[in-house]
Protein backbone atom coordinates (compact mmCIF):
# COMPACT_ATOMS: atom_id res chain seq x y z
CA UNK A 1 0.00 0.00 0.00
CA UNK A 2 2.71 2.43 1.03
CA UNK A 3 4.83 1.64 -2.03
CA UNK A 4 1.85 2.26 -4.30
CA UNK A 5 1.32 5.62 -2.66
CA UNK A 6 4.96 6.58 -3.02
CA UNK A 7 5.09 5.42 -6.62
CA UNK A 8 1.97 7.45 -7.47
CA UNK A 9 3.40 10.52 -5.79
CA UNK A 10 6.55 10.09 -7.86
CA UNK A 11 4.49 10.52 -11.04
CA UNK A 12 2.02 13.07 -9.64
CA UNK A 13 4.61 15.59 -8.51
CA UNK A 14 6.47 15.81 -11.86
CA UNK A 15 3.08 16.15 -13.60
CA UNK A 16 2.23 19.06 -11.34
CA UNK A 17 5.63 20.60 -11.99
CA UNK A 18 5.02 20.15 -15.72
CA UNK A 19 1.68 21.94 -15.42
CA UNK A 20 3.33 24.84 -13.62
CA UNK A 21 6.09 25.21 -16.22
CA UNK A 22 3.81 24.67 -19.22
CA UNK A 23 1.17 27.16 -18.16
CA UNK A 24 3.86 29.69 -17.30
CA UNK A 25 5.41 29.33 -20.75
CA UNK A 26 2.00 29.63 -22.43
CA UNK A 27 1.22 32.71 -20.44
CA UNK A 28 4.46 34.39 -21.48
CA UNK A 29 3.75 33.61 -25.14
CA UNK A 30 0.57 35.64 -24.94
CA UNK A 31 0.36 38.78 -27.01
CA UNK A 32 -0.90 41.88 -25.24
CA UNK A 33 -0.25 42.93 -21.70
CA UNK A 34 -2.37 43.56 -18.60
CA UNK A 35 -1.27 47.18 -18.78
CA UNK A 36 -2.94 47.70 -22.17
CA UNK A 37 -5.54 50.34 -21.46
CA UNK A 38 -7.74 52.64 -23.49
CA UNK A 39 -5.19 55.41 -23.07
CA UNK A 40 -1.62 54.35 -23.89
CA UNK A 41 0.78 54.66 -20.95
CA UNK A 42 3.90 56.79 -21.16
CA UNK A 43 6.93 54.56 -21.93
CA UNK A 44 8.58 55.47 -18.63
CA UNK A 45 5.45 54.51 -16.64
CA UNK A 46 5.24 51.28 -18.57
CA UNK A 47 8.85 50.41 -17.86
CA UNK A 48 8.40 51.22 -14.18
CA UNK A 49 5.32 49.00 -13.98
CA UNK A 50 7.11 46.15 -15.76
CA UNK A 51 10.08 46.50 -13.42
CA UNK A 52 7.95 46.52 -10.29
CA UNK A 53 6.26 43.28 -11.37
CA UNK A 54 9.56 41.74 -12.45
CA UNK A 55 8.49 41.55 -16.10
CA UNK A 56 11.80 43.03 -17.32
CA UNK A 57 13.87 40.06 -16.22
CA UNK A 58 14.94 37.22 -18.50
CA UNK A 59 12.49 34.41 -19.10
CA UNK A 60 14.52 31.90 -17.11
CA UNK A 61 14.77 34.22 -14.12
CA UNK A 62 11.02 34.85 -14.16
CA UNK A 63 10.26 31.13 -14.34
CA UNK A 64 12.68 30.30 -11.53
CA UNK A 65 11.28 33.02 -9.31
CA UNK A 66 7.73 31.92 -10.04
CA UNK A 67 8.32 28.22 -9.31
CA UNK A 68 10.16 29.09 -6.08
CA UNK A 69 7.25 31.32 -5.07
CA UNK A 70 4.60 28.70 -5.87
CA UNK A 71 6.47 26.14 -3.77
CA UNK A 72 6.03 28.53 -0.82
CA UNK A 73 2.38 29.29 -1.58
CA UNK A 74 3.15 32.69 -3.06
CA UNK A 75 1.51 33.19 -6.44
CA UNK A 76 2.53 36.82 -6.84
CA UNK A 77 0.38 39.93 -6.96
CA UNK A 78 -2.80 40.12 -8.99
CA UNK A 79 -2.27 42.31 -12.01
CA UNK A 80 -5.86 43.53 -12.15
CA UNK A 81 -7.15 43.57 -8.58
CA UNK A 82 -4.54 46.01 -7.29
CA UNK A 83 -3.64 45.75 -3.61
CA UNK A 84 -4.55 42.06 -3.57
CA UNK A 85 -2.11 39.21 -3.87
CA UNK A 86 -3.30 36.18 -5.80
CA UNK A 87 -3.01 34.16 -2.60
CA UNK A 88 -5.50 36.56 -0.96
CA UNK A 89 -8.00 36.14 -3.78
CA UNK A 90 -7.59 32.36 -3.70
CA UNK A 91 -8.06 32.35 0.07
CA UNK A 92 -11.33 34.27 -0.41
CA UNK A 93 -12.69 32.14 -3.21
CA UNK A 94 -11.48 28.66 -2.38
CA UNK A 95 -13.68 27.99 0.70
CA UNK A 96 -16.85 28.85 -1.24
CA UNK A 97 -15.79 26.65 -4.15
CA UNK A 98 -14.77 23.77 -1.89
CA UNK A 99 -18.08 23.92 -0.04
CA UNK A 100 -20.06 24.02 -3.29
CA UNK A 101 -17.99 21.28 -4.95
CA UNK A 102 -17.85 19.06 -1.87
CA UNK A 103 -21.61 19.21 -1.33
CA UNK A 104 -22.26 18.56 -5.03
CA UNK A 105 -19.92 15.57 -5.08
CA UNK A 106 -21.56 14.11 -1.98
CA UNK A 107 -25.06 14.67 -3.33
CA UNK A 108 -24.07 13.08 -6.66
CA UNK A 109 -22.63 10.00 -4.93
CA UNK A 110 -25.62 9.62 -2.59
CA UNK A 111 -28.18 10.10 -5.34
CA UNK A 112 -26.36 7.99 -7.93
CA UNK A 113 -25.47 5.07 -5.66
CA UNK A 114 -28.86 5.17 -3.93
CA UNK A 115 -30.77 4.97 -7.20
CA UNK A 116 -28.45 2.25 -8.49
CA UNK A 117 -28.96 0.21 -5.32
CA UNK A 118 -32.74 0.46 -5.39
CA UNK A 119 -32.63 -0.40 -9.09
CA UNK A 120 -30.46 -3.46 -8.47
CA UNK A 121 -32.80 -4.70 -5.73
CA UNK A 122 -35.74 -4.53 -8.12
CA UNK A 123 -34.32 -4.80 -11.66
CA UNK A 124 -36.52 -3.34 -14.41
CA UNK A 125 -38.93 -1.97 -11.80
CA UNK A 126 -40.51 1.44 -12.24
CA UNK A 127 -37.85 3.19 -10.19
CA UNK A 128 -35.03 1.46 -12.07
CA UNK A 129 -36.42 2.57 -15.43
CA UNK A 130 -37.05 6.13 -14.34
CA UNK A 131 -33.53 6.29 -12.88
CA UNK A 132 -32.08 4.99 -16.16
CA UNK A 133 -33.86 7.57 -18.29
CA UNK A 134 -33.13 10.31 -15.77
CA UNK A 135 -29.44 9.42 -15.77
CA UNK A 136 -29.22 9.54 -19.58
CA UNK A 137 -30.88 12.95 -19.56
CA UNK A 138 -28.83 14.31 -16.67
CA UNK A 139 -25.58 13.35 -18.39
CA UNK A 140 -26.61 15.15 -21.57
CA UNK A 141 -27.63 18.34 -19.77
CA UNK A 142 -24.70 20.73 -19.42
CA UNK A 143 -24.57 22.69 -16.16
CA UNK A 144 -24.91 26.02 -17.97
CA UNK A 145 -28.35 24.82 -19.10
CA UNK A 146 -29.55 23.23 -15.84
CA UNK A 147 -28.35 26.19 -13.77
CA UNK A 148 -30.39 28.94 -15.45
CA UNK A 149 -33.39 26.64 -16.02
CA UNK A 150 -33.49 25.63 -12.33
CA UNK A 151 -33.17 29.29 -11.37
CA UNK A 152 -36.03 30.14 -13.75
CA UNK A 153 -38.38 27.44 -12.47
CA UNK A 154 -37.67 27.38 -8.73
CA UNK A 155 -36.49 30.94 -8.29
CA UNK A 156 -38.64 33.08 -10.57
CA UNK A 157 -41.73 31.03 -11.38
CA UNK A 158 -42.28 29.20 -8.10
CA UNK A 159 -40.46 31.78 -6.01
CA UNK A 160 -39.23 29.11 -3.60
CA UNK A 161 -35.49 29.69 -3.55
CA UNK A 162 -33.07 32.57 -3.96
CA UNK A 163 -31.47 32.73 -7.42
CA UNK A 164 -28.30 34.71 -6.74
CA UNK A 165 -25.82 35.55 -4.06
CA UNK A 166 -24.68 33.70 -0.97
CA UNK A 167 -27.12 34.10 1.91
CA UNK A 168 -27.65 31.08 4.06
CA UNK A 169 -28.00 27.39 3.22
CA UNK A 170 -31.07 27.83 0.99
CA UNK A 171 -29.06 29.84 -1.51
CA UNK A 172 -26.70 26.89 -2.01
CA UNK A 173 -29.48 24.43 -2.80
CA UNK A 174 -29.95 25.23 -6.51
CA UNK A 175 -26.23 25.61 -7.34
CA UNK A 176 -25.39 22.31 -5.63
CA UNK A 177 -28.25 20.54 -7.41
CA UNK A 178 -27.29 21.95 -10.82
CA UNK A 179 -23.69 20.93 -10.26
CA UNK A 180 -24.53 17.46 -8.95
CA UNK A 181 -27.06 16.36 -11.59
CA UNK A 182 -24.73 15.33 -14.45
CA UNK A 183 -22.38 13.58 -12.02
CA UNK A 184 -25.26 11.78 -10.32
CA UNK A 185 -26.32 10.49 -13.73
CA UNK A 186 -22.85 9.15 -14.49
CA UNK A 187 -22.49 7.60 -11.02
CA UNK A 188 -25.89 5.92 -11.31
CA UNK A 189 -24.90 4.36 -14.65
CA UNK A 190 -21.53 3.10 -13.41
CA UNK A 191 -22.87 1.81 -10.09
CA UNK A 192 -25.88 0.14 -11.72
CA UNK A 193 -23.70 -1.65 -14.30
CA UNK A 194 -21.21 -2.63 -11.58
CA UNK A 195 -23.97 -4.03 -9.38
CA UNK A 196 -25.48 -5.99 -12.26
CA UNK A 197 -22.11 -7.58 -12.93
CA UNK A 198 -21.37 -8.28 -9.27
CA UNK A 199 -24.80 -9.84 -8.72
CA UNK A 200 -24.22 -12.26 -11.60
CA UNK A 201 -21.18 -13.83 -9.84
CA UNK A 202 -21.15 -17.39 -8.56
CA UNK A 203 -20.67 -16.48 -4.92
CA UNK A 204 -23.77 -14.31 -5.06
CA UNK A 205 -25.75 -17.23 -6.46
CA UNK A 206 -24.47 -19.33 -3.57
CA UNK A 207 -25.46 -16.65 -1.08
CA UNK A 208 -28.92 -16.57 -2.62
CA UNK A 209 -29.15 -20.37 -2.39
CA UNK A 210 -28.30 -20.09 1.31
CA UNK A 211 -31.46 -18.03 1.67
CA UNK A 212 -29.87 -14.70 2.59
CA UNK A 213 -32.04 -11.65 2.14
CA UNK A 214 -31.49 -9.63 -1.09
CA UNK A 215 -30.57 -6.56 0.94
CA UNK A 216 -27.92 -8.49 2.87
CA UNK A 217 -26.51 -9.97 -0.35
CA UNK A 218 -26.19 -6.59 -2.03
CA UNK A 219 -24.73 -4.95 1.07
CA UNK A 220 -22.27 -7.69 2.00
CA UNK A 221 -21.27 -9.29 -1.30
CA UNK A 222 -22.00 -7.01 -4.24
CA UNK A 223 -21.53 -3.43 -3.09
CA UNK A 224 -17.74 -3.32 -2.67
CA UNK A 225 -16.80 -4.79 -6.07
CA UNK A 226 -19.55 -2.75 -7.75
CA UNK A 227 -18.03 0.46 -6.41
CA UNK A 228 -14.74 0.01 -8.30
CA UNK A 229 -15.92 1.69 -11.53
CA UNK A 230 -17.45 4.49 -9.43
CA UNK A 231 -14.12 5.02 -7.67
CA UNK A 232 -12.22 5.18 -10.93
CA UNK A 233 -14.70 7.85 -11.99
CA UNK A 234 -13.79 9.98 -8.96
CA UNK A 235 -10.97 11.93 -10.62
CA UNK A 236 -12.95 12.81 -13.77
CA UNK A 237 -15.87 13.67 -11.48
CA UNK A 238 -13.67 16.06 -9.52
CA UNK A 239 -12.62 17.67 -12.79
CA UNK A 240 -16.30 17.89 -13.76
CA UNK A 241 -17.20 19.56 -10.47
CA UNK A 242 -14.41 22.10 -10.89
CA UNK A 243 -15.33 23.02 -14.48
CA UNK A 244 -19.03 23.00 -13.65
CA UNK A 245 -18.42 25.23 -10.66
CA UNK A 246 -16.93 27.87 -12.94
CA UNK A 247 -20.29 28.16 -14.73
CA UNK A 248 -22.49 27.67 -11.69
CA UNK A 249 -20.69 30.34 -9.68
CA UNK A 250 -21.15 32.75 -12.58
CA UNK A 251 -24.83 31.89 -13.02
CA UNK A 252 -25.74 32.10 -9.33
CA UNK A 253 -23.38 34.95 -8.48
CA UNK A 254 -21.39 33.04 -5.86
CA UNK A 255 -18.02 34.53 -4.86
CA UNK A 256 -15.99 31.39 -5.56
CA UNK A 257 -12.70 30.63 -7.23
CA UNK A 258 -14.33 29.84 -10.58
CA UNK A 259 -15.60 33.38 -10.93
CA UNK A 260 -12.17 34.81 -10.26
CA UNK A 261 -10.86 32.41 -12.88
CA UNK A 262 -13.29 33.61 -15.56
CA UNK A 263 -12.75 37.23 -14.65
CA UNK A 264 -9.00 36.66 -14.69
CA UNK A 265 -9.14 35.00 -18.10
CA UNK A 266 -11.21 37.86 -19.51
CA UNK A 267 -8.88 40.47 -17.96
CA UNK A 268 -5.60 38.71 -18.82
CA UNK A 269 -4.72 38.55 -15.13
CA UNK A 270 -1.93 36.01 -15.70
CA UNK A 271 -0.88 35.26 -12.10
CA UNK A 272 -4.46 34.70 -11.00
CA UNK A 273 -5.31 32.33 -13.86
CA UNK A 274 -2.03 30.46 -13.44
CA UNK A 275 -2.69 29.99 -9.74
CA UNK A 276 -6.18 28.62 -10.33
CA UNK A 277 -4.99 26.22 -13.06
CA UNK A 278 -2.19 24.93 -10.82
CA UNK A 279 -4.54 24.58 -7.87
CA UNK A 280 -7.10 22.70 -9.94
CA UNK A 281 -4.47 20.41 -11.43
CA UNK A 282 -3.26 19.69 -7.90
CA UNK A 283 -6.78 18.92 -6.71
CA UNK A 284 -7.39 16.55 -9.61
CA UNK A 285 -4.10 14.75 -9.00
CA UNK A 286 -5.08 14.46 -5.32
CA UNK A 287 -8.36 12.85 -6.33
CA UNK A 288 -6.45 10.43 -8.55
CA UNK A 289 -4.38 9.44 -5.50
CA UNK A 290 -7.52 9.06 -3.40
CA UNK A 291 -9.03 6.82 -6.07
CA UNK A 292 -5.92 4.62 -6.03
CA UNK A 293 -6.12 4.26 -2.26
CA UNK A 294 -9.84 3.41 -2.34
CA UNK A 295 -9.08 0.86 -5.05
CA UNK A 296 -6.80 -1.05 -2.71
CA UNK A 297 -9.38 -0.88 0.04
CA UNK A 298 -12.22 -2.20 -2.15
CA UNK A 299 -10.30 -4.79 -4.15
CA UNK A 300 -7.77 -6.90 -2.21
CA UNK A 301 -6.12 -7.92 -5.50
CA UNK A 302 -4.99 -4.32 -6.09
CA UNK A 303 -3.13 -4.18 -2.76
CA UNK A 304 0.02 -5.86 -4.04
CA UNK B 1 -31.78 5.77 -33.40
CA UNK B 2 -34.10 6.69 -36.24
CA UNK B 3 -35.70 9.43 -34.16
CA UNK B 4 -32.26 10.72 -33.22
CA UNK B 5 -31.14 10.75 -36.85
CA UNK B 6 -34.28 12.61 -37.96
CA UNK B 7 -33.89 15.16 -35.17
CA UNK B 8 -30.30 15.81 -36.23
CA UNK B 9 -31.29 16.06 -39.89
CA UNK B 10 -34.05 18.51 -39.00
CA UNK B 11 -31.74 20.72 -36.94
CA UNK B 12 -29.08 20.59 -39.68
CA UNK B 13 -31.59 21.55 -42.35
CA UNK B 14 -33.01 24.36 -40.25
CA UNK B 15 -29.54 25.69 -39.51
CA UNK B 16 -28.55 25.54 -43.18
CA UNK B 17 -31.56 27.03 -44.93
CA UNK B 18 -33.48 28.54 -42.00
CA UNK B 19 -31.64 31.86 -41.79
CA UNK B 20 -32.45 32.54 -45.47
CA UNK B 21 -36.17 31.83 -44.95
CA UNK B 22 -36.85 33.54 -41.64
CA UNK B 23 -36.91 37.07 -43.09
CA UNK B 24 -35.17 38.64 -40.09
CA UNK B 25 -31.45 39.19 -39.81
CA UNK B 26 -30.11 37.67 -36.59
CA UNK B 27 -28.33 40.88 -35.64
CA UNK B 28 -30.92 43.39 -36.85
CA UNK B 29 -32.79 45.31 -34.19
CA UNK B 30 -36.53 45.81 -34.48
CA UNK B 31 -37.04 48.96 -32.39
CA UNK B 32 -40.81 48.57 -32.48
CA UNK B 33 -40.77 45.13 -30.91
CA UNK B 34 -38.35 44.94 -27.99
CA UNK B 35 -39.07 41.89 -25.80
CA UNK B 36 -42.03 41.03 -28.03
CA UNK B 37 -43.90 37.87 -26.99
CA UNK B 38 -44.10 34.91 -29.36
CA UNK B 39 -46.23 35.21 -32.51
CA UNK B 40 -46.32 38.98 -32.52
CA UNK B 41 -45.32 41.51 -35.20
CA UNK B 42 -44.09 38.75 -37.48
CA UNK B 43 -41.67 37.35 -34.87
CA UNK B 44 -42.64 33.66 -34.52
CA UNK B 45 -40.76 33.25 -31.22
CA UNK B 46 -40.73 36.88 -30.19
CA UNK B 47 -37.64 39.02 -29.72
CA UNK B 48 -34.89 39.38 -27.13
CA UNK B 49 -34.06 42.26 -24.79
CA UNK B 50 -32.85 44.52 -27.58
CA UNK B 51 -35.46 43.57 -30.15
CA UNK B 52 -33.63 40.95 -32.20
CA UNK B 53 -35.70 38.11 -33.68
CA UNK B 54 -35.28 35.04 -31.46
CA UNK B 55 -35.95 32.48 -34.20
CA UNK B 56 -33.40 34.05 -36.52
CA UNK B 57 -30.87 34.23 -33.68
CA UNK B 58 -31.41 30.63 -32.67
CA UNK B 59 -30.99 29.45 -36.28
CA UNK B 60 -27.83 31.51 -36.75
CA UNK B 61 -26.44 30.38 -33.39
CA UNK B 62 -27.14 26.72 -34.18
CA UNK B 63 -25.33 27.16 -37.47
CA UNK B 64 -22.21 28.60 -35.81
CA UNK B 65 -22.23 25.98 -33.05
CA UNK B 66 -22.54 23.16 -35.60
CA UNK B 67 -19.82 24.64 -37.80
CA UNK B 68 -17.39 25.01 -34.90
CA UNK B 69 -18.28 21.54 -33.61
CA UNK B 70 -17.74 19.76 -36.92
CA UNK B 71 -14.48 21.58 -37.59
CA UNK B 72 -13.17 20.79 -34.10
CA UNK B 73 -14.28 17.17 -34.36
CA UNK B 74 -12.37 16.89 -37.65
CA UNK B 75 -9.24 18.31 -36.02
CA UNK B 76 -9.66 15.76 -33.23
CA UNK B 77 -10.17 12.99 -35.80
CA UNK B 78 -7.00 13.83 -37.70
CA UNK B 79 -4.73 14.21 -34.66
CA UNK B 80 -6.26 11.26 -32.81
CA UNK B 81 -6.14 8.87 -35.75
CA UNK B 82 -2.57 9.77 -36.65
CA UNK B 83 -1.39 9.55 -33.04
CA UNK B 84 -3.19 6.29 -32.31
CA UNK B 85 -2.21 4.63 -35.59
CA UNK B 86 1.48 5.44 -35.18
CA UNK B 87 1.52 4.36 -31.52
CA UNK B 88 -0.29 1.11 -32.25
CA UNK B 89 1.77 0.33 -35.34
CA UNK B 90 5.27 1.15 -34.10
CA UNK B 91 4.60 -0.36 -30.68
CA UNK B 92 7.20 -0.94 -27.97
CA UNK B 93 8.84 2.03 -26.29
CA UNK B 94 7.35 4.57 -28.70
CA UNK B 95 3.85 3.26 -28.04
CA UNK B 96 4.50 3.37 -24.30
CA UNK B 97 5.75 6.96 -24.41
CA UNK B 98 2.96 8.19 -26.69
CA UNK B 99 0.20 6.63 -24.62
CA UNK B 100 1.80 7.87 -21.38
CA UNK B 101 1.47 11.37 -22.74
CA UNK B 102 -2.20 10.73 -23.54
CA UNK B 103 -2.74 9.46 -19.97
CA UNK B 104 -1.01 12.51 -18.53
CA UNK B 105 -3.13 14.85 -20.65
CA UNK B 106 -6.26 12.96 -19.59
CA UNK B 107 -5.47 13.75 -15.97
CA UNK B 108 -5.39 17.48 -16.67
CA UNK B 109 -8.40 19.72 -16.22
CA UNK B 110 -8.69 20.11 -19.98
CA UNK B 111 -11.36 22.77 -19.90
CA UNK B 112 -8.89 25.01 -18.12
CA UNK B 113 -6.25 24.26 -20.70
CA UNK B 114 -8.67 25.37 -23.43
CA UNK B 115 -9.47 28.53 -21.51
CA UNK B 116 -5.75 29.13 -21.08
CA UNK B 117 -5.28 28.74 -24.83
CA UNK B 118 -8.20 31.09 -25.55
CA UNK B 119 -6.77 33.67 -23.20
CA UNK B 120 -3.24 33.41 -24.54
CA UNK B 121 -3.95 33.43 -28.25
CA UNK B 122 -6.94 35.70 -28.28
CA UNK B 123 -10.57 34.82 -28.74
CA UNK B 124 -11.37 33.97 -32.32
CA UNK B 125 -13.65 31.35 -33.82
CA UNK B 126 -10.72 29.71 -35.58
CA UNK B 127 -8.88 29.25 -32.30
CA UNK B 128 -11.99 28.07 -30.53
CA UNK B 129 -12.19 25.02 -32.72
CA UNK B 130 -8.46 24.46 -33.03
CA UNK B 131 -8.18 24.62 -29.25
CA UNK B 132 -11.09 22.28 -28.64
CA UNK B 133 -9.92 19.86 -31.32
CA UNK B 134 -6.47 19.84 -29.78
CA UNK B 135 -7.80 18.52 -26.48
CA UNK B 136 -10.61 16.29 -27.73
CA UNK B 137 -8.38 13.90 -29.69
CA UNK B 138 -7.33 11.83 -26.69
CA UNK B 139 -10.19 9.33 -26.72
CA UNK B 140 -9.88 9.01 -30.47
CA UNK B 141 -6.17 8.18 -30.13
CA UNK B 142 -6.93 5.44 -27.59
CA UNK B 143 -9.68 3.90 -29.70
CA UNK B 144 -7.64 3.93 -32.90
CA UNK B 145 -4.59 2.49 -31.14
CA UNK B 146 -6.70 -0.39 -29.82
CA UNK B 147 -8.05 -1.06 -33.29
CA UNK B 148 -4.57 -0.99 -34.83
CA UNK B 149 -3.22 -3.37 -32.19
CA UNK B 150 -6.02 -5.82 -32.99
CA UNK B 151 -5.40 -5.42 -36.73
CA UNK B 152 -1.66 -6.05 -36.44
CA UNK B 153 -2.26 -9.74 -35.76
CA UNK B 154 -4.40 -10.25 -38.86
CA UNK B 155 -2.89 -12.39 -41.64
CA UNK B 156 -3.33 -9.86 -44.45
CA UNK B 157 -1.17 -7.38 -42.60
CA UNK B 158 1.49 -10.00 -41.94
CA UNK B 159 1.37 -10.78 -45.65
CA UNK B 160 1.75 -7.13 -46.59
CA UNK B 161 4.70 -6.81 -44.27
CA UNK B 162 6.27 -10.01 -45.57
CA UNK B 163 5.86 -8.70 -49.13
CA UNK B 164 8.05 -5.77 -48.10
CA UNK B 165 5.46 -2.99 -48.34
CA UNK B 166 6.73 0.21 -46.69
CA UNK B 167 5.12 1.16 -43.38
CA UNK B 168 3.38 4.32 -44.61
CA UNK B 169 1.85 2.32 -47.45
CA UNK B 170 0.57 -0.38 -45.09
CA UNK B 171 -0.87 2.23 -42.74
CA UNK B 172 -2.58 4.11 -45.57
CA UNK B 173 -3.83 1.20 -47.67
CA UNK B 174 -4.52 -1.52 -45.14
CA UNK B 175 -4.83 -0.12 -41.65
CA UNK B 176 -6.70 3.12 -42.21
CA UNK B 177 -9.64 1.72 -44.19
CA UNK B 178 -10.20 -0.87 -41.46
CA UNK B 179 -10.01 1.66 -38.65
CA UNK B 180 -12.23 4.18 -40.41
CA UNK B 181 -15.72 2.87 -39.48
CA UNK B 182 -15.02 2.76 -35.74
CA UNK B 183 -13.21 6.09 -35.89
CA UNK B 184 -16.23 7.62 -37.63
CA UNK B 185 -18.60 6.30 -34.97
CA UNK B 186 -16.41 7.94 -32.33
CA UNK B 187 -16.30 11.07 -34.43
CA UNK B 188 -20.06 11.23 -34.05
CA UNK B 189 -19.65 10.89 -30.27
CA UNK B 190 -16.98 13.60 -30.28
CA UNK B 191 -19.34 16.13 -31.86
CA UNK B 192 -21.69 16.44 -28.84
CA UNK B 193 -18.64 16.74 -26.57
CA UNK B 194 -17.36 19.58 -28.70
CA UNK B 195 -20.80 21.21 -28.81
CA UNK B 196 -20.75 21.22 -25.01
CA UNK B 197 -17.24 22.66 -24.79
CA UNK B 198 -17.97 25.35 -27.37
CA UNK B 199 -21.22 26.38 -25.66
CA UNK B 200 -19.46 26.34 -22.30
CA UNK B 201 -16.73 28.69 -23.54
CA UNK B 202 -19.16 30.96 -25.36
CA UNK B 203 -21.40 31.04 -22.31
CA UNK B 204 -18.51 32.39 -20.26
CA UNK B 205 -17.65 34.93 -22.97
CA UNK B 206 -14.42 33.13 -23.85
CA UNK B 207 -15.52 31.43 -27.06
CA UNK B 208 -17.37 32.77 -30.08
CA UNK B 209 -17.52 36.57 -29.94
CA UNK B 210 -20.21 39.07 -30.92
CA UNK B 211 -21.43 39.96 -33.49
CA UNK B 212 -21.31 36.23 -34.26
CA UNK B 213 -23.62 34.24 -32.08
CA UNK B 214 -23.76 30.62 -30.93
CA UNK B 215 -26.03 28.49 -28.77
CA UNK B 216 -23.80 29.11 -25.75
CA UNK B 217 -24.05 32.89 -26.17
CA UNK B 218 -27.82 32.61 -26.61
CA UNK B 219 -28.18 30.58 -23.40
CA UNK B 220 -26.13 33.18 -21.59
CA UNK B 221 -28.22 36.05 -22.98
CA UNK B 222 -31.36 34.10 -22.14
CA UNK B 223 -30.19 33.66 -18.56
CA UNK B 224 -29.92 37.46 -18.30
CA UNK B 225 -33.34 37.99 -19.85
CA UNK B 226 -35.27 35.09 -18.35
CA UNK B 227 -37.30 37.18 -15.95
CA UNK B 228 -38.79 39.34 -18.71
CA UNK B 229 -38.92 36.81 -21.55
CA UNK B 230 -38.39 33.17 -20.51
CA UNK B 231 -38.50 32.02 -24.15
CA UNK B 232 -35.06 33.55 -24.82
CA UNK B 233 -33.66 31.01 -22.33
CA UNK B 234 -35.90 28.05 -23.10
CA UNK B 235 -35.56 27.99 -26.90
CA UNK B 236 -31.75 27.82 -27.19
CA UNK B 237 -31.59 25.41 -24.22
CA UNK B 238 -34.10 23.11 -25.91
CA UNK B 239 -32.18 23.12 -29.21
CA UNK B 240 -28.88 22.50 -27.44
CA UNK B 241 -30.18 19.61 -25.34
CA UNK B 242 -31.99 17.99 -28.28
CA UNK B 243 -28.82 18.22 -30.34
CA UNK B 244 -26.61 16.69 -27.63
CA UNK B 245 -29.03 13.89 -26.74
CA UNK B 246 -29.67 12.98 -30.39
CA UNK B 247 -25.98 12.98 -31.32
CA UNK B 248 -25.15 10.78 -28.31
CA UNK B 249 -27.92 8.34 -29.21
CA UNK B 250 -26.86 8.11 -32.83
CA UNK B 251 -23.18 7.70 -31.95
CA UNK B 252 -23.92 5.02 -29.35
CA UNK B 253 -26.16 3.18 -31.80
CA UNK B 254 -23.57 3.23 -34.57
CA UNK B 255 -20.79 2.14 -32.23
CA UNK B 256 -22.68 -0.86 -30.88
CA UNK B 257 -23.68 -1.81 -34.41
CA UNK B 258 -20.04 -1.72 -35.57
CA UNK B 259 -18.46 -3.33 -32.52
Amino acid sequence: MRTILIRRLMTALPTLFGVVVLSFVLMRLAPGSPFDAERPLAPATRAALAASYGLDQSFGQQLGRYVAGVAQGDFGPSLVYRDFSVADLVAQGLPVSLLLGGLALMLALLLGIGLALSGALRPDGVLDRIAGIGAALAIALPSFVTGPVLALVFGLWLGLLPVAGLSGPASLLLPVLALALPLAGAVQRLARAGLAEALAQDHVRTARARGLSPLHIVWRHALAPAMIPVVSYLAPAAAGVLTGAVVIETVFGLPGLGRYFVQGALNRDYPLVLAVVILYAGLILAFNLLADLLYGWLDPRARR
Amino acid sequence: MRIAASAIALILLAALIGPALSGWDYAAIDWNAVRAPALSDGHPLGTDGVGRDLLARTLAGTRVTLAVASAAALVALVIGTAWGAVAGWVGGRVDEAMMRLVDALYALPFMFVVILLMMVFGRSVLLVFLGIGAVEWLTMARVVRGQVLALRERPFLLAAEAAGAPAHMILWRHVLPNVAPVALAYLLLTVPQVVMVESFLSFLGLGVQEPLTSLGILVQEGAQEMEASPLTLIVPCAVLVTLIVALNRLGDGLRSRLA
